[in-house]
């Protein structure tokens, strides 16, 4: 009965985004007629296409039309690619998700080990300079990184090929600029739990019970990642909705490059359908994350 | 802490030295002849009637022919027809279709697949003709065995120019939006949507054929991830260069020609100060165009005085040789009731060559007493704020030009929907209009400069430059030219030694 409730409030929530971005969509400036074919064609191809596109209708029985379109999963045509909007998302999925796996994958890989050896180091240099590096991790522009990857692993090193071509080695190096700001994220926030963790009654009293340092740190780790699944959840909503920067340096074709086309050439159906993508996975991994929360800790489904 | 640094030093130099290797490498030819570039922007579609934007253009004119080409002087050769003539009283259109043509499937090409193509294009199998242009066009018949008439409902004398749309075969009508199938020296072999074009050489081309054996066209939207996909050798031909990184392009040969744009500064002449012709001279004396090149485009600019680049080299006027005045423009302020004059520009923020340019004017109008306030606007916001609203007051636009010259001139013709310079005078209507409907060429040729002289004279705006486009091509490139349209000619590249 709670989830139920949960998903209509949610489901709630997608339609009311869906028609507030069409409202907004039709308050901001910008003809979609006339940013694709700009500025250097004939008045009358610019009309010629409007009716086509059908702008010339109105607002209501354009917003009537698309959510008839909605309830039935078409989100109409998009404008520049002439192709369904479904079609459009679907096709870029992949790749997207395959980004999204691959970065979490190393962030997990790395966090974890990582912060564990940061609590556990005692020289206290060592200490500085690694907390040093982690703000450095959080702190670094993608964009920046991502040129200066490419600039050294590409084109001096030669080694991966500048932008994405295809093959999977193509992806490593997005994948790991995407993925050190998240390391730094969760890295950083892993060890503070560890800290927090050490200093618990029930560590103490395990302790005091002879119980063996190396099943003590399992523990303490277990009880110091389990807070982060929110944090994960965060970033893959960010990663499978688009990773608009990284996706636009290294060329790579997927949700994010899409949403850039689409804004650029008021490309309404396309923006909107993105849009609604967006809110969906944000609404389903929200409530995936509530399942496998209160599957993980009991304390939370007695808390309801 | 000693070993640390001797660590550090070992690193740095092992890079060098992969560094020092790695460019030992550039200029190394592959061995079947492809060429590899990038595009900005992916292309609109492979079907040949819903290609919109002048960078899928660029591209696809390679595969798809019209009847007519265009030439690297800006005129037309026959293409697909062999020969066509224009009667006396510029309505009807006849067209000798060139024997021996094969189209990318191998069938041959006939008669009626040029009809057939005539009619989609403009709209007669129920698609949204292709350009507005062909609502003029009054019918298209099969006049003799390899002969096309069209006739036009009235003479219109840009029409041949928009005969450059290509020519599809007639059995391909249902999936012209998946098989791109034309006449044009290279065929579509591979498309990955945003992602790579693969052109490969159609060894049964009627013309001359392409001297390599195939392009690759990556589509990469960051200039920046171009520019360093051409250091890392990845490709060969990097277009658009920043003039400003040529410095780092000391490996490669960069090649620079004007583009047939006119960049200029436009004062809406509906604006209170502006609709004053004093006032626009002024400004105009204020501005000095050599020192925007200079600063703007590192020297790469072709100074204009009229909104025509000389690249259109029969239509175009000669320079006068206008020179900065700053006397004679606070002089004509003065008169005019204008000392402390001040106003905002409105500039496309996406354009850094525009912005740029807004910062330079700015700087030079102080010198007369002007502010000038710059505002950046998103493109999209422009279009429909500035070009179609003409909601401004001052603006920085680059527009760029067809082959036809009454497509750049009717911008000032007072019935034009989109002169958002607010421009009128029935003089300049009249030529523009007079132009349209002769067919002594000479006859137009003079309209058409006298149309300029009035643009320049009346200074309707500040023409600023050609801006010239400058390409980064490997050392073993040869044969890249630029045409007065968006063209990039991969036939005529070769590699050499």
């Amino acid at each position: 009965m709670f989830y139920i409730k949960k998903l209509s409030k949610m489901i709630f929530s997608i339609f009311l985004i869906g028609t507030l971005s069409f409202l907004l969509l039709e308050m901001i400036p910008g003809d979609p007629a006339s940013a694709i074919l700009g500025v250097d064609s004939a008045p009358e191809d610019i009309e010629l296409l409007r009716e086509a596109l059908g702008l010339n209708k109105s607002l209501i029985v354009r917003y009537l039309t698309w959510g008839k379109g909605v309830l039935a999963g078409d989100f109409g045509n998009s404008f520049k690619y002439s192709e369904p909007v479904v079609d459009l998302i679907i096709k870029r999925l992949p790749l997207t998700l395959e980004i999204a796996m691959i970065s979490i994958g190393i962030v997990f890989l790395v966090s974890v080990p990582l912060s564990f050896l940061l609590y556990k180091i005692k020289n206290k240099h060592v200490k500085k300079f690694g907390d040093f590096m982690i703000g450095v991790f959080i702190s670094v522009p993608s964009f920046w990184l991502g040129i200066i990857f490419m600039f050294v692993f590409g084109v001096i090193l030669r080694l991966f090929s500048v932008g994405y071509n295809n093959t999977f080695a193509s992806l490593l190096l997005p994948c790991v600029v995407i993925a050190i700001p998240n390391i730094g994220i969760i890295t950083s926030y892993i060890r503070s739990n560890l800290e927090y963790e050490m200093r618990e009654e029930y560590i103490k009293y395990l302790y005091v019970n002879g119980l063996k340092m190396k099943w003590l740190n399992l523990y303490i780790l277990k009880n110091s990642i389990l807070p982060v699944i929110p944090l994960i959840g965060i970033m893959i909503i960010d990663l499978i909705t688009g990773i608009v920067i990284i996706e636009q340096i290294f060329s790579i074709p997927g949700i994010g490059r899409l949403l850039i086309t689409s804004v650029v050439t008021r490309d309404i159906p396309l923006i909107q359908g993105l849009i609604f993508y967006t809110s969906v996975v944000l609404v389903l991994i929200n409530f995936i994350i509530d399942i496998l929360y209160s599957v993980i800790d009991p304390r939370i489904r007695g808390g309801e | 802490m000693h070993l640390k640094g001797r660590n550090k030093k070992l690193i740095v130099l092992s890079l060098l030295g992969l560094a020092l290797l790695g460019c030992g490498k550039e200029g190394k030819a592959p061995e079947k002849k492809i060429v590899k570039t990038i595009t900005s922007m992916d292309i609109d579609s492979l079907n040949p009637y819903k290609l919109v934007s002048s960078g899928s253009e660029e591209i696809m004119m390679n595969v798809f022919e019209g009847l007519v080409m265009p030439t690297v002087e800006g005129g037309l050769y026959p293409a697909v027809a062999k020969e066509y003539n224009i009667s006396e009283d510029g309505l009807k259109y006849t067209f000798k279709i060139r024997d021996g043509i094969k189209f990318h499937n191998g069938n041959p090409l006939d008669v009626k697949d040029v009809e057939f193509s005539l009619r989609k294009m403009s709209g007669r199998e129920g698609d949204t003709p292709a350009q507005a242009m062909f609502s003029n066009i009054d019918d298209i018949k099969i006049t003799g065995e390899d002969e096309v008439t069209i006739t036009l409902k009235v003479p219109d004398s840009a029409f041949i120019y928009y005969m450059t749309e290509g020519i599809v075969p007639d059995e391909n009508k249902d999936s012209l939006d998946k098989e791109p199938i034309g006449t044009g020296p290279f065929k579509v072999s591979g498309y990955e949507r945003e992602q790579k074009i693969t052109l490969e050489k159609n060894n049964d081309y009627w013309g001359e054929k392409a001297k390599i054996d195939g392009v690759e066209i990556f589509v990469t939207p960051n200039a920046e991830t171009a520019f360093l996909k051409l250091l890392s050798g990845e490709i060969d031909i990097l277009p658009r260069v920043d003039s400003k990184r040529l410095n780092e392009l000391k490996n490669f040969k960069t090649i620079s020609g004007a583009q047939n744009t006119v960049q200029l500064f436009a004062l809406n002449n509906k604006f209170e100060p502006f609709s004053h012709k004093e006032v626009r001279e002024a400004i105009n004396l204020a501005v000095d165009k050599d020192g925007i090149i200079k600063n703007v485009m590192g020297g790469y600019g072709i100074k204009l005085e009229t909104n025509m680049s000389p690249v259109m080299k029969k239509f175009c006027i000669d320079n006068i040789g206008e020179k900065r005045d700053i006397e004679k423009a606070k002089e004509l302020l003065k008169n005019a009731g204008y000392e402390n004059l001040k106003f905002t520009v409105r500039v496309p923020s996406n354009y850094a060559m525009h912005v740029s340019t807004a910062q330079v004017i700015a700087e030079q109008l102080k010198e007369v007493g002007i502010t000038m306030e710059i505002e950046t606007v998103e493109w999209a916001t422009w279009l429909s704020e500035v070009y179609s609203g003409r909601k401004y007051e001052a603006t920085i636009v680059g527009l760029t030009g067809k082959l036809d010259p009454d497509s750049i001139l009717k911008r000032y013709a007072s019935d034009y929907p989109r002169n958002f310079f607010n421009y009128e005078n029935p003089k300049y209507d009249k030529l523009i209009a007079d132009a349209k409907i002769t067919s002594d060429e000479n006859k137009r040729i003079e309209y058409y400069k006298e149309a300029q002289r009035i643009l320049r004279d009346e200074n309707v705006a500040v023409f600023i430059m050609d801006p010239e486009l400058i390409t980064a091509v490997n050392k073993n490139i040869n044969g890249y030219v630029f045409y007065p349209l968006s063209f990039t000619n991969f036939a005529k590249i070769s590699i050499g030694e």
